[in-house]
């Protein structure tokens, strides 16, 4: 096949109203963009509803900071493509289930390490003050650590969302749906306008998104103090 | 690879972990470590080699710097799978295919760090060697790289065991070392395989580690004691 009727099936694809809207029961890009959002955000809720709690009772520990770095190595090396195709062959089977679970298992790294430095990162003197103005330990935590951590928080956030969304394109090998079906079902029949399609709608969407929640963490970071960004 | 057609129950004389299966298949296992290494040397390496230049240009003129640097951020954000698919066309089924984005990925992660280390270095020492008459590039080669050794290694302890990991999903185009066998035993579903192989991955990533630590340790003699 030469490269100009690749064009041309890009092209084609592009154009096509199918590709968008879907027919014969297969799911348009538009529908699969929908599960994506869906997978993404479940997973980052998740994430985010366990790993910031964790982060918080870790750093009040004397050994957390071992714990954190433990958890930051060991998700660094295990391959997560591995992981969902170990869960799709287990007991829960393929679908977004897996999906979800090891976009989770992988996203609380980076939520962990920053809300942990975040948290640690706050004053002493300040947690002291705040201790000397009658609080208790847990107001300290909520009225004084935690607002203070935000910034380095949102920074975990980003990672974590930014990285569950390119993820998320692999979760498709095990059946999830979502953008990265596009590049499955693309390459098992040899279609590669929509391969090409496919890479190219989730390449840009991932940019954006990076590019955009960027923003957002600039925003945040300003209406909540800078601090040392860890990434 | 096709998606799986449904449920089946786990199989007999498929346990999730077997040293049977280590000991038995010790041929396949070797050559598939083979392959796995010989995959993440190559790409680390082509991304060293793009990235030394790079950062040195970069360091030049700020708009460069922060034009590299958002390049960086963008190829970064794509997804693996999409990007090693996205070669086949180019490469067809050749392990460039593989090793073009991760060579990518790891440029990212060493130029970041290229260019960090660079601008860590003493300006004293810079001005001495300028002083000695020496030109730039050879104090490029022989004062500004050298102090920069330590976070550079950084880098590449980073780019090393993220690469170990990265090359798994090339096992999707049959490009993977462990990769393909993952893929493989998925297929087949064979937990012991899989589970194998995944463990082999980690295996693989801590010991690389090890490795580079020494290396570290060895290249830069004047921080031993110190905290790596």
């Amino acid at each position: 096949m030469s490269s100009n009727s690749t064009w041309h099936q890009l092209t084609t694809w592009f154009s096509s109203k199918s590709t968008w809207f879907g027919a014969n029961g297969a799911a348009g890009v538009f529908h699969l963009l929908y599960q994506h959002v869906w997978i993404s955000a479940l997973s980052l809720a998740i994430t985010c509803a366990i790993g910031i709690p964790l982060a918080t009772l870790l750093a009040r520990w004397r050994g957390g900071g071992l714990v954190v770095t433990s958890i930051a190595n060991a998700a660094r090396s295990i391959p997560i493509v591995g992981v969902m195709l170990l869960l799709a062959i287990g007991p829960i089977g393929i679908g977004t289930e897996p999906a979800v679970i090891a976009l989770v298992i992988f996203a609380l790294p980076p939520i962990v390490t920053n809300t942990y430095t975040g948290i640690r990162n706050v004053d002493a003197e300040t947690s002291r003050a705040a201790v000397g103005m009658g609080m208790t330990r847990s107001q300290v935590l909520a009225r004084v650590e935690l607002p203070l951590a935000i910034p380095l928080i949102a920074t975990g956030v980003r990672l974590a969302a930014v990285q569950i969304w390119a993820t998320a394109t692999i979760a498709a090998i095990i059946g999830s749906g979502g953008l990265g079906q596009l590049i499955t079902v693309g390459y098992a029949t040899q279609y590669y306008g929509e391969v090409y399609g496919g890479v190219v709608i989730i390449a840009v969407t991932a940019v954006l998104l990076d590019a955009a929640l960027q923003r957002l963490q600039t925003v945040v970071r300003r209406r909540f103090g800078a601090q040392a960004v860890a990434s | 690879m096709r998606l799986p057609g449904g449920f089946t129950f786990h199989k007999q004389g498929d346990p999730w972990l077997s040293w049977h299966y280590i000991t038995s298949n010790s041929h396949a296992i070797l050559s598939a470590t083979s392959t796995h290494v010989t995959l993440t040397l190559e790409s680390v390496a082509l991304g060293l080699l793009a990235a030394i230049p790079l950062a040195a240009i970069a360091r030049q003129r700020s708009w460069l710097r922060s034009l590299v640097l958002n390049l960086g951020t963008a190829i970064y954000a794509i997804p693996s799978l999409a990007f090693v698919v996205a070669m086949i066309k180019i490469f067809e089924l050749s392990s460039l295919t593989v090793i073009i984005p991760l060579a990518s990925y790891s440029l990212v992660i060493l130029v970041r760090n290229i260019i960090t280390g660079l601008d860590e270095v003493d300006t004293d020492a810079v001005d001495a060697a300028r002083g000695m008459g020496m030109s730039n590039t050879r104090i490029f080669a022989t004062v500004r790289l050298p102090m920069a050794l330590p976070t550079v290694i950084a880098g590449v302890r980073l780019a090393v065991v993220s690469t170990i990991e990265l090359v798994v999903i090339g096992g999707y185009v049959g490009q993977g070392g462990y990769g393909s066998k993952i893929f493989e035993a998925f297929s087949n579903r064979s937990h012991t395989e899989l589970t194998t192989y995944i463990l082999l991955t980690v295996l693989l990533a801590l010991v690389a580690d090890l490795i580079l630590v020494l290396i570290q340790r060895l290249v830069t003699p004047w921080r031993r004691g110190l905290a790596s």
